[in-house]
């Protein structure tokens, strides 16, 4: 018995050779360490948001990187999903393309009108926006934050509070730009404000994100006339985004409206950054930079410096 | 080979690290399962005594994953140092049987998730919806038994040879 009992323990030994981990202090320093940093990012330090952009930066080739073998996975997925949703989304598509072609015709009627109104009226032609395209490489969306980013940084010109869309509407706004990447703000953070008009009487109001799939519609008028279903859109007001690009429509409660979003910010491949400054930004720029009368005819101001920069990528 | 052998705990909470960063077309609140699949490595690799995975590199892969989620610095490393302090209790649990160890790292991922629900609601001020967690706790589980043969896998890999060594003298 005894004999057994040291050949289990003999046993044990040599299988088990190694000791069982213990807490260490270094524990415990990283503890210290990761709460500061809590702490830190709570108080909204704003050493931490440079340093957390540019270490993001650098992880940029990374990200695009591991994209190549996700790619595909993401696709088998995605198609999988469509798969079986495939009848109702059928469904679906054959109603709208029914309502699509009573709209085309009504939409020709319209343009026609419009171009006449235009032409009695010497309406200065609409600026068309230049824009690209870029791929999504990193989701940051969870508990604290709604944000993707791109694979497009000041190298392609982006700058910080440019809009983006995709094909079904607006997605967010840039808010960090770096060489090669930039961090797009979703419309559904808690962060992003945008200035809207709802319904057909242009009712205006503010999208407010609440890091939940349908944003808020808040500092809408008391005796304001909004419906369910009705189309929400940018406003333009404040200059932050141009006016007119699509949202989504009015959804759920009327006594605390949200919209439902056009664009599925959940499954974002590939976004547009339109390159659209914020004219009212330029026009303080210009004024405050403005010198006194006789030296103002030979200098240009970094507003229109940067205006004629971007002009030659301006589709007209 | 030795050094990837020794590498091989830190490389796979590397990878889930970064997977977990990726664009996956999953929901916005389906998300947070992502994060959580880095417990279950640093769970795993922590309960083998063999195994590198030193403090230090868990708090990194949590850093990392804060800067690219945008989140709070410091929330996922948190996370993951109690993910490590779970194991730690865990590897003190007698558990012989797979259905009892299966049990403990569902038992150590609920605890994670609900820690990880508390620290946000900390960090808001504000006690936040719980469902998204208790949604991702019970994906987590069920990803579990597909990534932990995997991991054990690796780990049965990665494991230097060993055995009952036969000395001259020995009794």
């Amino acid at each position: 018995m005894t004999r057994l009992k040291d050949h289990n323990l003999f046993l044990r030994r040599t299988d088990h050779a190694a000791p069982g981990k213990r807490v260490r202090p270094v524990l415990l320093l990283l503890v210290f360490a990761a709460s500061g940093l809590m702490l830190l990012s709570r108080l909204d330090h704003s050493m931490l948001g440079d340093v957390r952009w540019r270490a993001a930066s650098w992880l940029t080739p990374v990200l695009q990187g591991a994209m190549i073998p996700a790619a595909p996975v993401r696709e088998i997925g995605r198609s999988i999903s469509t798969q079986v949703d495939l009848g109702n989304e059928l469904e679906r598509l054959r109603q709208e393309n029914q309502k699509l072609e009573s709209w085309k015709w009504r939409a020709q009627q319209l343009e026609g009108k419009v171009a006449d109104l235009e032409a009695l009226a010497k309406v200065v032609p609409e600026q068309k926006i230049d824009f690209i395209t870029s791929r999504v490489i990193s989701d940051a969306s969870g508990a604290f934050v709604r944000s993707v980013t791109i694979d497009a940084g000041q190298a392609r010109n982006v700058k910080e509070g440019y809009p983006v869309v995709n094909a079904d509407g607006l997605v967010g706004r840039i808010v960090d730009v770096g060489p090669n990447a930039a961090r797009v703000l979703l419309a559904t953070d808690l962060n992003s404000r945008i200035p809207v008009r709802i319904g057909p009487n242009a009712v205006r109001g503010i999208l407010a994100g609440d890091n939940s799939s349908r944003p808020k519609l808040i500092y809408i008028p008391d005796d304001a006339n909004i419906a369910i279903g009705d189309d929400v859109a940018t406003s333009g007001t404040g200059g932050l985004f141009p006016a007119g690009l699509r949202l989504g429509a009015v959804a759920g409660n009327l006594s605390v409206p949200r919209v439902a979003l056009r664009a599925d910010l959940d499954r974002l491949d590939y976004v547009s950054v339109l390159f659209f400054a914020d004219p009212f930004r330029d026009l303080t720029d210009e004024l405050s930079n403005r010198k006194p009368a006789g030296e103002a005819n030979n200098t240009a101001s970094p507003a229109n410096a940067s205006l004629g920069n971007a002009s030659p990528g301006k589709a007209k | 080979m030795k050094s990837l052998r020794l590498l091989m705990p830190v490389l796979s909470v590397a990878v889930l690290t970064l997977a977990a960063a990726l664009p996956w077309g999953l929901a916005a609140e389906d998300r947070f399962v992502l994060p959580l699949l880095p417990v279950i490595a640093i769970y795993q690799w922590t309960l083998d005594p063999d195994a590198w995975l030193p403090e230090w590199a868990i708090f990194i892969a949590g850093l990392t994953l804060d800067v690219l989620t945008q989140g709070p610095l410091g929330y996922w490393a948190l996370v993951y140092l109690f993910t490590y302090i779970v194991a730690l209790f865990a590897s003190r649990v007698p558990a012989e049987a797979a259905a009892r160890r299966m049990a403990l790292l569902a038992s150590a991922i609920v605890a994670v998730t609900g820690f990880s629900w508390a620290l946000a609601s900390f960090y808001f001020l504000q006690l936040l919806d719980w469902q998204p967690y208790a949604r991702s706790t019970l994906i987590t589980i069920l990803a579990a038994f597909v990534l932990v043969p995997l991991l054990s896998v690796f780990r049965f890999r990665s494991r230097p040879a060993r055995g009952i060594r036969l000395t001259r003298g020995g009794g």
